[in-house]
């Protein structure tokens, strides 16, 4: 069903991997339910000098994308072209539909806090009078407390986007975010984490592609830092980069995992028997 | 790229909004019900909630999720974005132009941003018009091309001004924009050709002027061989003949010589021979922002030079890399922000002709200028380098602020103390000059 897909937005040019977002609240919430949490990355605006806690967008890894596409739980949707054609499409009835909308909502407003006004007149014992003057004066002081929003998701090509859910549009796009990221096999270690259970999140902060939650990183630490994806059998290891990588694990209480994928392998169903995971402990002997 | 090298001498560059994001070793474990209590007005950054190591299947850990769940998505739906009738000041966007433009502009925010026209409209740069629409603070419309009127001009949502970004690296730039807009820093889009309106640049590179200085450079390399002729290779047998060595500091000094170093650029001199040098150039790299710290009596027509200037990198990107050790000296050669090394030693004649609004921040620096033994003083000057910009590395989301600063341990004498200043442990290796990383994780 089209309806229930997360519709994902996707940021590129052409050649380019792009950036996967997601602008509706309650895809979210639906996302965060399915194991996939992604980064805010939008101003809140209740409060906006802070960078602790932030809004929409949220922001996916393109692995993320790739999985919800490929799980048919998300599509993607591309192109600044859509929002011209729809803005420049736009005819006089919609503009009147829209301010009507608008007006729908100052009502309620109103509505709203005319009887707040009427309830706090009452508890401070002040009997409602009704001379002309203050009448018109609160009615010019309300007019201008009315709230306009600036909503999250777009009303403009809510009908538009969901043209983009069709197999051949999905695969080309899929294909150019696939082709567009810096390791290929990347997507195979994601894939095989998020189907034992683990929240992926980017991982740069602790020397790696990803961190590994066990459940929802509001609740739980994580438990492993993975490292890009690499052929095992063929690709050399650098010693180095173990012991560095052991160390840095151990002192942040994380797992150094090294995720290896069989570039081979051709079964398209379990992922397990594609992706092995090493994982390196500092033992600290002596 | 540790993240936890936050040491007491950086804390003068980078406030400390920028240092305490990663105080915990842990990664962004947060408490919404914090930010929930929140009204309006407050700029409290909340601290951090607790966590547990791993589900354990119990209810109690069941609901204190669901509650982490329902207070972060209530915060999230409650914070309605926008402003009230009267206070709402249209912006709207000019696809050909990708700009904005605000016909009746007013609010604080014109301080630092936009540009304002002959008939009074404020122009918004794309990155600005994002920024304040996303923060409520101005109402984002679509300026239609054949309408002259805003009649039909659509209100647009935060989804469709985020679709009018270009490029991938475009919204990547936004990220990191927000980020410092955010954290109060006064940022502005560097010019392209930053490297010709430098200061340091003001001289013209004129190509006689280029001919000329490599003239004389092979002249004195010349007349340096030529006066020395009696310089043998270290290793050479005739050395032991030629030379004695009485003290441990003539063998110091002679491996001293061994040693190829660059040294770096230390005053306004010595940086334009460095601009006048070919054969360094920054790649693909340039500057994105130039960042002011925030202050009050900033004017956007002559905003000086700005305190710091940024680079964005996608780390997942396969078009970008890490800048190589060459792109990086191109890019410190584009470098065009304060450099306060420049007038470190002429500070004491400075402070006297500084002017009443810099009073404060003159009170700060003869603060950290505080006069320290000669030792402490290296050690410092090694520490902070000389040029230096900030690459803001983006992963999926999450930046990192890096500062890549160029040091000069070859010109400086840690090897040995020719008078007997009394020994300290050194852990200096043979390094030339050699480019430093600070890795500075913010979140």
């Amino acid at each position: 069903m089209v309806g229930s897909k997360v519709a994902i937005v996707l940021l590129q040019r052409d050649g380019e991997a792009g950036t996967p977002l997601v602008f509706d609240i309650a895809s979210i919430e639906k996302l965060r339910s399915i194991g996939v949490a992604g980064i805010l990355t939008g101003t809140l605006p209740s409060a906006t000098q802070q960078n602790a806690f932030l809004s929409v967008p949220l922001r996916l890894m393109a692995e993320e994308a790739l999985w919800l596409v490929e799980k048919q739980l998300g599509y993607l949707v591309h192109g600044g072209g859509v929002v011209h054609t729809a803005a420049e499409a736009v005819k006089a009835e919609d503009m009147k539909e829209a301010r009507n909308e608008l007006e729908r909502s100052f009502e309620a407003q109103r509505e709203f806090k005319r009887q707040q006004h009427l309830e706090k007149l009452r508890r401070l014992g002040v009997k409602a009078e009704n001379s002309s003057g203050t009448e018109t004066d609160y009615s010019r002081l309300l007019e201008s407390s009315l709230f306009i929003e600036t909503c999250d998701s777009s009303a403009l090509i809510s009908q538009r986007q969901r043209e983009f859910d069709k197999p051949e549009i999905q695969a080309r796009l899929a294909q150019q975010l696939r082709t567009g990221c810096k390791c290929k096999g990347d997507f195979h270690v994601y894939k095989a984490l998020r189907e034992q259970g683990y929240f992926l999140s980017p991982g740069s902060r602790f020397g790696g592609r990803f961190i590994a939650y066990p459940g929802d990183p509001l609740r739980y630490h994580s438990h492993m830092t993975v490292q890009p994806a690499m052929d095992y059998r063929r690709d050399p290891l650098d010693l180095l980069q173990v012991v560095s990588g052991g160390r840095l694990g151990t002192g942040v209480k994380k797992l150094w995992v090294v995720g290896g994928v069989k570039d081979d392998y051709d079964s398209t169903d379990a992922e397990s028997g594609r992706v092995s995971f090493f994982s390196v402990e500092w033992a600290g002997f002596g | 790229m540790s993240s936890d090298m936050n040491e007491l001498d950086e804390e003068s560059f980078i406030p400390s909004s920028l240092l305490d994001s990663d105080d915990e070793a842990d990664e962004l474990p947060q408490d919404w019900s914090h930010i929930a209590k929140l009204s309006k007005g407050q700029v409290v950054v909340p601290k951090r909630g607790e966590k547990d190591y791993e589900p354990d299947g119990t209810n109690a850990q069941e609901l204190l999720l669901h509650k982490a769940k329902t207070v972060m998505f209530d915060s999230l739906s409650d914070a309605s974005r926008g402003s009230v009738v009267k206070n709402l000041i249209k912006a709207y966007y000019v696809p050909d132009l990708h700009k904005a433009c605000v016909p009746h502009p007013k609010g604080s925010f014109m301080h630092t941003m936009g540009k304002v026209d002959r008939d009074g409209a404020c122009w918004l740069s794309f990155f600005e018009f994002v920024y304040l629409a996303e923060r409520g603070t101005i109402a984002p419309y679509y300026k239609r091309k054949e309408s002259e009127d805003h009649a039909l001009d659509p209100f647009l949502g935060i989804q469709d001004l985020y679709m009018l970004f270009k490029s991938q690296k475009e919204s990547d730039e936004f990220a990191v924009y927000a980020h410092l807009k955010r954290l109060g820093f006064i940022v502005m889009q560097s010019l392209q050709n930053s490297a010709e309106v430098g200061s340091v640049g003001q001289f013209e590179d004129s190509a006689v002027q280029k001919l000329r200085l490599k003239f004389c450079q092979t002249f004195e390399s010349l007349s340096k061989s030529i006066s020395n002729p009696f310089t043998l290779p270290f290793y050479h047998p005739l050395q032991y003949h030629l030379t004695r060595y009485c003290t441990s500091a003539q063998i110091y000094e002679s491996l001293n010589k061994l040693i190829p170093y660059a040294a770096a650029p230390k005053t306004l001199g010595e940086l334009q021979k460095d601009l006048r040098m070919e054969n360094v150039s920054a790649g693909i790299w340039k500057f994105s922002f130039d960042v002011w710290k925030p202050q009050s009596n900033f004017r956007k027509k002559t905003p000086g030079l700005p305190d710091f200037q940024v680079v964005v990198f996608n780390k997942n990107s396969h078009k970008e890399n890490f800048p190589t050790y060459h792109e990086m000296r191109g890019l410190l050669k584009m470098l065009n922000c304060k450099m306060d090394f420049l007038n470190a030693p002429a500070n004491e004649q400075a402070k006297s002709a500084e002017t009443e609004a810099n009073k404060g921040a003159t009170k700060k620096k003869s603060k950290a200028n505080k006069k320290y033994p000669p030792h402490i003083e290296q050690q410092r000057r090694i520490k902070r380098g000389y040029r230096s910009f900030v690459l803001a590395t983006m992963d999926d989301g999450l930046v990192s602020f890096i500062r890549i600063t160029e040091t000069d341990f070859g010109s400086e004498n840690v090897w040995f103390k020719p008078n007997n200043v009394p020994l300290r442990k050194e852990k200096s290796g043979p390094k030339a000059s050699k480019h430093s990383e600070e890795a500075k994780a913010s979140k």
